[in-house]
């Protein structure tokens, strides 16, 4: 406050006496600045866009099949994919999902390091779990988002295309299962990239890394698949195929949404991958993803020797 | 009260001990750390927020313990790197507004408060530009900006002048000098550069290899000893010297008008006797002050 004979105002540095907690989520600063800085980019939108463009041709897919379906020939009307066959292959096309996850995350704490902003964060009343937790929600939430909004866009499209009371009757636990299936490719991407991403100053070369061992694991679990089907059996050779980056997360997806993808209009295939070893990876994912964040996220060079 | 204090204090990367069994009292004000490059200033403030784990010795900032409250410590403190260093892709007010956020401001107190800080540090209108377009002074001012967003009690300052351009140079610490002693904020400035800390500081710390070789006042530091006084008079008298021995005095040296004196101990106070030597002489004091030396002098000699 001014001195009655004093100048009007003074604007020159004053201490600050409002509130200030250390209480709380600390970690929510940081994930809420590298959303805001993710939805800023107009790339990310494009992304958005293109994740979305398998649920769109999925209700048009719906639309068409109406169309069949009013005809009244029962039998093309038996061999037609069902809703959740179809949600399955939508799902399936993760590859957009992961380039959202890319966009979001290779820079996440790549660019911190390179900008020594780790100091900064750590001068502040930050933890470094926080900080770590905070890195991985940014990158989390939108792939979450991104992951989720369209199928539920799609399915309640289905609902009121079907008919709200018939659909909840036919699938009563689908809306909670896309919750927990959205949640899947955003814990593997997030977790991988952000463990990347921590140990690296350069964001595309972070980018390169995770494409590179995406796609080659992939390439390798199919063709081990394929080759050790005669010796290994289906069942085995299923769950080796989707034992990747990609596989775990779609098969896990497959899992739990109850349905393998259909095969264009013929039948859809009835081997699921086995849950567990694919639960597993996704679990190692994520332990992996938070260890390699938490043992390189520190304020100061640890010299050793 | 001090504002921070160590005792024993040993700080190691490894095996290699960067701060050996230091122990020293920082009081208020504004406070230079001096010494060589690896002297341990660094270690020392990161030692103080709790950054690196302290292998033997017991510390408190700002009243609360160095292990068991490191964040009560950071909230209460702001530390402006030596690194270059800032939040990529955003720009000055939105870096310094989640500075505050980041340190538990609500983000409408910490927008307002980035806009009052980046206007005090002189960054106007480029507050808003990216900061990866800025200078190396105006990047230094950004951090300066971000470690006081949140009203800190204890600003810590690792070589603030670094890589800016004399005039830049000039503009932080009169800003440094503005807020320790204009602004009731505490400083501790760590520097190898001694005009800053004789600009700056009121008291200093020298350290060399992770000790403390001395601390003291900056007038004091600089005292040559209590019997030698800086004389300067009007003009060059001859007779000076001859009254002064008379009251117990000699030259040492003389420049010109300026006279370095030594004054025997008596009950008569030296200023006094010299004022006397000056009368009896028909000299005319201008300034009269215990004799002093250079921050440099005072600091070879601490870390020799």
């Amino acid at each position: 406050m001014s001195a009655p004979n004093g100048p009007i105002a003074d604007l020159s540095y004053r201490n600050y006496d409002g509130p200030k907690s250390v209480d709380g989520l600390r970690w929510w600063p940081i994930a809420k600045n590298g959303i805001r800085g993710a939805m800023r980019k107009k790339f990310f939108w494009v992304l958005v866009a293109l994740a979305m463009l398998p649920y769109l041709f999925l209700i048009i897919q719906m639309i068409v099949l109406n169309a069949i379906t009013s005809r009244g020939d029962d039998e093309v009307t038996r061999n037609l994919p069902t809703f959740i066959q179809m949600l399955a292959g939508a799902y399936g096309n993760t590859v957009w999902v992961m380039f959202v996850a890319l966009l979001v995350g290779t820079g996440s704490i790549a660019a911190d390091n390179r900008a020594n902003a780790l100091q900064v964060y750590l001068s502040k009343p930050i933890t470094r779990r926080d900080y770590v937790i905070g890195k991985l929600m940014s990158v989390f939430v939108p792939v979450y988002a991104v992951s989720l909004l369209p199928m539920l866009i799609a399915t309640s499209f289905a609902a009121f295309d079907q008919g709200v009371v018939s659909f909840f009757q036919d699938h009563p636990l689908l809306y909670f299962k896309l919750f927990v299936v959205a949640a899947v490719p955003a814990l593997a991407h997030s977790s991988l990239i952000c463990g990347l991403s921590a140990w690296n100053k350069t964001p595309w070369m972070v980018g390169v890394i995770y494409v590179a061992i995406y796609f080659f694991w992939n390439a390798v679990s199919m063709i081990a698949s394929f080759a050790m089907r005669n010796q290994i059996g289906d069942e085995a050779a299923i769950t080796l195929r989707f034992f990747s980056i990609d596989g775990a997360i779609s098969g896990l997806g497959y899992r739990i949404i109850g349905s393998m993808p259909g095969q264009g209009f013929g039948a859809a295939r009835d081997l699921f991958p086995a849950p567990l070893p694919l639960f597993a990876l996704l679990a190692a994912f994520v332990i992996l993803g938070v260890f390699l964040c938490y043992s390189r996220v520190r304020a100061v060079e640890v010299v050793s020797g | 009260m001090p504002v921070a204090q160590v005792s024993g204090l040993t700080v190691k990367y490894g095996n290699k001990v960067a701060v050996q069994d230091l122990s020293c009292e920082v009081p208020e004000g504004c406070v230079g750390l001096l010494g060589p490059n690896g002297a341990g200033k660094t270690t020392l403030i990161k030692a103080l927020l709790g950054f690196v784990p302290a292998a033997s010795g017991t510390g408190s900032v700002l009243g609360h313990d160095i292990k068991s409250e490191p964040l009560q410590i950071r909230m209460e403190v702001g530390l402006m790197p030596e690194l270059d260093c800032h939040i990529p892709g955003l720009s000055a007010v939105e870096y310094v507004a989640y500075a505050g956020e980041l340190s538990g401001m609500p983000r409408s107190h910490a927008i307002r408060r980035a806009h009052e800080v980046l206007d005090y540090c002189a960054l106007g209108e480029a507050r808003y530009r990216n900061l990866e377009t800025y200078s190396t002074g105006m990047k230094q001012r950004a951090k300066l900006a971000q470690a006081l967003v949140h009203g800190p009690k204890l600003l810590f300052l690792d070589e603030p002048t670094n890589g800016l351009d004399p005039e830049g140079r000039d503009e932080m610490l009169e800003l440094i000098r503005d807020i320790s002693h204009d602004k009731n904020v505490n400083v501790i400035v760590s520097s190898h550069l001694l005009p800053d800390i004789e600009k700056t500081c009121d008291y200093v710390i020298v350290m060399q290899q992770g000790t403390v070789r001395r601390q003291e006042s900056v007038s004091g530091i600089r005292a040559v000893s209590a019997t030698q006084w800086d004389v300067e008079l009007r003009e060059a008298v001859e007779r000076f010297g001859e009254a002064l021995s008379s009251v117990g005095g000699s030259v040492l040296h003389s420049v010109s008008n300026f006279y370095r004196i030594e004054m025997s101990a008596s009950e008569v106070p030296a200023s006094l006797r010299i004022f006397e030597a000056a009368q009896a002489s028909g000299a005319q004091i201008r300034s009269l002050r215990a004799a002093q030396r250079s921050l440099e002098e005072a600091f070879m000699e601490a870390i020799q």
